[in-house]
């Protein structure tokens, strides 16, 4: 564990310590209801994690290099989004691989696009979101997600 | 019939667990490779996911309704917003981990902006992630990128907001002063 989540951990334990001290039986009540929150969405969480393994296999990092690296900077640039979108590849993972890209030359603007929908629009957990949030919720925030990642790559490319 | 009713409740984890025992049956490296693959997201989550569960509880037994409101809430304004952005940023673990935090806080009068706020920090924006971009891509980048993501879920918030209302999501009633009552035997109809 790093030391990030080692000082989650902690604190959260502090926190906890503190609800119990205020009031357990309203404690008690409180983590009934988070395992009510949660235990919904328990199944979808393992669903998407091992969803997330099988998309791996059929589509390594190595095959995302290819998108982005692309010399039509406007198709790679929707391209690079797309397969931002629907994978989740850990940024340990995914800053090294775009940053050898953008060293040996590559345009940001499918980097860029790559790594913000990477986290901010996932096609995998859209139905989970859509189940807890409503549909309206979710498709809008993954579409507005999609759109803002273009623009904040676009917007780099002249920055940069 | 019952099996078949568990599955429809649960779309996305019976439509996995076939593809699995598809893949199993026909194309046994590559399921055992995909469980591989899983393996590393599936710690990641078993270590973040008890965090969830007790600062879910916490926000719940220690924030007064009053105070989620008066502080997330529709009329927290500039001030919510950065709360949500500085809550979501000291943040670890995937973005639907965020989905139980984000869920209680709605629960308890927060503005639909301020979870889109808190869930695009959570997603985009990570303190020990923007050290590894920084090292991997520049500090330049990482502070251009940081700001242009900042501004976006800002106005994505504003945006949700306008098209999406309350009612337009699967909430249990506002409790009022509800960590007592059992919402759940209030909501089904009595056996």
């Amino acid at each position: 564990m790093d030391a990030f989540t080692i000082g989650l951990w902690s604190g959260s334990l502090l926190l906890m310590a503190a609800a119990f001290i205020k009031s357990r039986p309203k404690t008690f009540a409180a983590m009934k209801k988070s395992k009510k929150i949660m235990g919904n969405m328990l199944g979808d969480f393992i669903a998407i994690i091992f969803m997330i393994g099988l998309i791996l296999t059929r589509v390594p990092p190595e095959a995302i290099r290819t998108f982005l690296g692309s010399s039509n900077t406007e198709i790679a640039t929707v391209a690079a989004a797309l397969a931002g979108s629907v994978t989740l590849i850990p940024g340990f993972l995914a800053f090294p691989l775009v940053g050898s890209l953008v060293n040996a030359g590559a345009s940001i603007v499918p980097a860029v696009a790559f790594l913000t929908t990477l986290t901010m629009v996932g096609i995998i957990t859209y139905p989970l979101e859509s189940s807890e949030f409503g549909a309206r919720f979710a498709i809008l925030r993954n579409a507005l997600g999609f759109v803002f990642a273009i623009a904040i790559a676009l917007a780099m490319g002249v920055i940069l | 019939m019952k099996l078949l009713d568990t599955m429809k409740r649960n779309k996305l984890p019976s439509a996995v667990a076939l593809a699995y025992v598809l893949l199993f049956a026909f194309k046994t490296d590559t399921a055992f490779a995909a469980v591989k693959n899983s393996a590393f997201y599936l710690k990641e989550m078993m270590i973040i996911l008890p965090v969830i569960y007790m600062l879910t509880t916490v926000i719940d037994v220690l924030v007064p309704r009053e105070a989620v409101i008066k502080n997330f809430g529709e009329n927290s304004g500039m001030k919510g917003n950065v709360l949500a952005l500085a809550l979501g940023s000291v943040s670890a673990g995937p973005v639907y981990a965020a989905f139980p935090i984000a869920k209680m806080l709605l629960q308890r009068g927060a503005s639909i902006s301020n979870i889109v706020i808190l869930l695009g920090a959570w997603a985009v924006i990570k303190i020990p992630m923007l050290a590894n971009e920084a090292r991997f891509l520049g500090p330049k980048f990482m502070v251009a990128r940081w700001v242009l993501t900042v501004i976006s879920i800002f106005i994505m918030g504003q945006i949700v907001q306008v098209f999406v209302k309350r009612d337009d999501m699967p909430l249990p009633e506002p409790d009022a002063e509800g960590t007592r009552t059992g919402e759940g035997k209030k909501n089904q109809p009595a056996r």
